[in-house]
């Protein structure tokens, strides 16, 4: 700085006024800039800690020592219990089940559409799947609700426990996450397909590769970092969907009783997000702490998604 | 394919023979097995597709009838949705308001002033993180600090401050993009003439990057209009009589959270009909 | 690029939006003139407007009643902005307490047994509201249930009308959840104290009282309980209650037991728009609305009845 000012002296006043001026107008810049930068940090580190305080907080309670290891959410029984098991295999279920469906579905899509497509199925088929990448998620809960349900109902009411409630629960759930994060994971793979350099293609074919293996023996083994990553934004995805999820759910907050079995997937039934979505507002005490924990252990499962994913991307080849 | 077949008609040996014809049972193993997988791959696609497009068809039919309905939009009454397109278009105008400076503020400071270095890793990190938040989770994180720690209540103002933290992420990388796409020398021309580096921001990147900042909003904007898990618990879900004013701290409900609530207290499927009609153009 | 189709379909989207807003403009101008008469019209009245912005919430069987008189009391007084969120009686409750609601509507006291951090919260008292188990128009012949029979069906003993008199037909039990207080009422006053026990796949839980009543009018076999005005609205066969109707005289004398007192909650005492809008909803001008949304005035209510509703304070 004293070594500017004297620099400064030496010039024509007017000039060192106008280069302190904007040399100030550039700190204040960089200032405000820094500032919006961090805030991103501490909007994060303030959803952790908020949430994380206020979940945490129930375990004061001695009756919610059971959180992880019980299913019996009761908490206005005489004797309340906080087991959130149910509802963490709720989610879990419906998001492997759904993962399991998409997987080679949106991997057969891709390999398609960027391998072997003619030109016309591309220029039709991507504005369609930008169109549901974007679809707000309480229209396809809807339509599941007015089309899936009632459908479901009478397809499934053989197996189910109940033929009126057959429509709903984690099957239906199943398939509303199953159009809710296709589109996502087909894009995403399409990139990561696409990222593969046609010499790999070319190599492969010289080789004397058909183009099945051409795309089973080359490509796929060149993209599996960027697929990988495409199914696990769709688990993060399915995870955390709430809205067209609970709409098709209808559960309380127990799971069926009985052993597990196939109807379970034709019955009113729980998830992570339904019971916050359904019970939050009204809960007090214990109990509304007992939906900020579930809250925090849908972010600490997406958080650990979000590692899982950079960490697979920082293993990729062609990015 | 004709080097084969110019094997095949050379008389050889029976060794030779054979391997010709061993080859010749590979090569159409493997080409049937080619097309086996190329059916399986097409017609995994053909349901895919056949699935999106009946959805778009099924909404087409049962929305449009509505759609050209001028009562649909009237202003007060049961299945009509004035009311709920104005609230989705002040959160959106207002959240971008908000947004647009500070995401593109933090991705000046990422691409033009810091340097590689932990905090730069720790801010995309960061944002990367906030992205895969559940819009839920946000929506209980916006409910205990804008709502009741800092007393805006359920209102369009808690409800602006939590898209904040939901689109951020999303605007940053979007305005990242933009601001890198910028051609050193421009920047380096701007500076070699002596002007200081946020003059030269000002009057050479911005300029340049308009476009994908556009991209960027425009992105951002279609978040805004989808959202509704995370306003359920900060701007509520129902309206005073009088919605079209810009009064930062009333409650209102958007068309989405309007479809999640008709769907709980709605009496009659035609109302949600109604409603769900506007998403035929989404 | 994928992106320019997304932003291609966004803009188009956000036009049609713009385009809807200026047609709803014009509408809004219609209404904003046809509204200010009844403007003028409160300067007649003797009620006094506050201007501001109130939230209410809460209780789903008194949000029309609220809604309703939200509606009149805006109409009369410009400058006033009330919301109604139907959320429940829980959730009325704790936005009072927890500021993000200025009035929490509820149809049940404060128990502050239960929640202690409650204490901060004022009770005003506005009406009284009737409830009534409901059915499916399938269950044929069944007009009467005993409270013993609703309680062994919500306790997951009785499984199928022939039980109680009805068809050999499933029984399809329809709850609230348990903040509603609606279903705190009715575990209090019907069930008599015993906790809701049913579950399994016949059994499902409706989030608010239209949502019971759509329920029930849909679900072969369905039982549950929902404000006698969302009945009634809904066409919904109402069964007697140990052979009591659910009419205002039985309820009078406290001959039928399922029916509670209005709460509308405030934190501290309730001052500016929030004290004008409760005095509005329980008074004189809010007489008529009540009556059409099927609440009974508490002055109509015998005094026996009243305290035999209200918590004895604890002492000590």
């Amino acid at each position: 700085m004293a070594a500017n000012s004297v620099n400064a002296e030496a010039v024509k006043d007017t000039r060192s006024k106008r280069t302190r001026r904007s040399r100030f107008s550039d700190q204040v810049a960089h200032g405000v800039f820094l500032v919006c930068a961090i805030l991103i940090v501490a909007i994060i580190f303030g959803i952790f800690i908020f949430l994380g305080f206020n979940g945490l907080r129930m375990f004061q309670d001695p009756a919610a020592k059971n959180f992880f290891t019980s299913t019996n959410w009761a908490p206005t029984d005489d004797v309340p219990s906080y087991g959130a098991l149910g509802f963490i295999l709720g989610s879990v279920v419906t998001t492997l089940l759904s993962t399991i469906i998409v997987t080679p579905l949106a991997f057969a899509m891709a390999l398609y559409m960027t391998e072997m497509a003619p030109r016309w199925v591309n220029t039709l088929l991507r504005p369609v799947l930008e169109v549901f990448t974007g679809m707000p998620s309480v229209v396809i809960g809807f339509l599941g609700l007015i089309v899936l349900v009632p459908w479901l109902t009478k397809l499934a009411a053989p197996i189910a426990p109940s033929a009126a409630n057959a429509g709903v629960g984690w099957g239906a759930a199943t398939v509303i996450l199953v159009i809710m994060i296709l589109p996502t994971v087909v894009s995403v793979s399409i990139d990561a397909l696409n990222a593969v350099p046609e010499s790999v293609r070319e190599a492969s074919l010289a080789l004397g590769s058909t183009r099945w293996q051409m795309m089973k023996n080359a490509v796929l083994p060149a993209a599996s970092a960027g697929l990988a990553t495409a199914v696990v934004l769709g688990m993060t995805r399915a995870i955390g969907e709430a809205l067209a999820v609970g709409m098709v759910l209808q559960g309380d907050t127990h799971l069926p009783d009985g052993p597990f079995s196939l109807g379970w997937f034709f019955q009113p039934n729980i998830n992570i997000t339904n019971a916050i979505l359904n019970y939050f507002s009204e809960a007090s005490g214990t109990e509304r702490n007992g939906y900020f924990m579930l809250g925090f252990v849908l972010l600490i499962i997406s958080f650990l998604f979000i590692c899982l994913s950079r960490y697979i991307a920082s293993r990729s080849v062609y990015k | 394919m004709s080097a084969q077949q110019q094997i095949s008609t050379t008389q050889g040996t029976p060794e030779d023979r054979q391997r010709v014809d061993a080859l010749q049972r590979l090569t159409r193993r493997l080409h049937v097995r080619n097309n086996i997988a190329s059916a399986i791959l097409a017609i995994a696609t053909g349901l895919g597709a056949l699935l999106f497009f009946v959805i778009i068809i099924k909404l087409l039919v049962d929305g449009v009838p509505y759609i050209i309905n001028p009562n649909f939009y009237g202003a007060d009454g049961t299945g009509v949705v004035g009311p709920q397109i104005f609230n989705t278009l002040y959160l959106l105008v207002f959240s971008e308001i908000i947004l647009i400076p500070i995401a593109l503020s933090a991705a000046i400071y990422l691409v033009e002033y810091a340097r590689q270095g932990p905090l730069v890793t720790i801010i995309h990190f960061a944002a990367e993180t906030l992205a895969g938040v559940p819009s839920l989770v946000l929506g209980l994180f916006g409910y205990l600090v804008f709502s009741s720690v800092l007393g805006f209540g359920l209102s369009r103002l808690s409800g602006i401050l939590t898209l904040l933290c939901l689109n951020f992420p999303v605007a940053l990388r979007l305005f990242e993009d933009a601001l890198v796409s910028v051609a050193r020398e421009q920047r380096e021309g701007g500076l070699a003439l002596g002007s200081s580096k946020w003059h030269m921001i000002r009057t050479v990147v911005l300029p340049s990057a308009l476009p994908g900042i556009i991209t960027g909003v425009v992105l951002s904007a279609g978040k805004v209009i989808a959202e509704a898990a995370a306003l359920i618990f900060t701007v509520g879900s129902a309206n005073p009589s009088n919605v079209y004013t810009l009064n930062p701290m009333i409650s209102t409900d958007n068309l989405t959270i309007h479809i999640w609530f008709l769907k709980t207290v709605a009496r009659s499927v035609r109302i949600r009909m109604f409603t769900r009609s506007i998403y035929d153009q989404y | 690029m994928l992106t320019k189709w997304r932003i291609a379909i966004i803009l188009t989207a956000l036009a049609m939006l713009s385009v809807l807003m200026a047609a709803c403009g014009s509408d809004t101008g219609g209404t904003t003139a046809s509204s200010t008469p009844a403007a003028t019209t409160a300067s007649t009245s003797n009620m006094a407007c506050e201007k501001g912005n109130l939230g209410t919430g809460g209780s789903t069987a008194l949000g029309p009643l609220v809604q309703a008189a939200a509606k009149a009391y805006q109409d009369k007084c410009s400058g006033a902005n009330i919301t109604t969120q139907l959320t429940g009686s829980g959730a009325g409750l704790k936005g009072a307490h927890e500021g993000s609601l200025q009035v929490g509507n509820s149809d049940s006291f404060v128990n502050l047994t239960k929640n202690p951090e409650y204490k901060d919260l004022t009770d005003n008292q506005v009406a009284v509201v009737v409830f009534a188990v409901v059915i499916n128009k399938d269950v044929t012949g069944v007009t009467n249930l005993t409270s013993a029979q609703i309680k062994d069906i919500y306790t997951g003993k009785t499984t199928n009308w022939k039980a109680v008199g009805g068809p050999d037909l499933q029984i399809s039990v329809i709850s609230r959840p348990d903040g509603s207080g609606t279903r705190n009422t009715f575990e209090k006053y019907v069930l008599g104290g015993t906790k809701e026990s049913v579950s399994g796949a016949s059994h499902s839980t409706a989030k608010t009282s239209g949502d019971v009543a759509t329920n029930v009018a849909k679900k072969s076999g369905a039982i549950a309980y929902d404000t006698v005005d969302f009945a009634k609205k809904n066409n919904l066969t109402v069964v007697k209650i140990d052979g009591k109707d659910a009419i205002a005289d039985n309820v009078k004398t406290n001959d039928y037991k399922f029916w509670n007192i209005e709460h509308m909650y405030t934190k501290g005492a309730a001052t500016g728009l929030a004290k004008s809008f409760i005095d509005y909803v329980k008074g004189t001008d809010g007489a008529s609305l009540r009556q059409q949304f099927g609440f009974l005035d508490l002055s109509a209510i015998s005094s026996d009845a009243i305290a035999a509703k209200t918590p004895k304070p604890k002492h000590g």
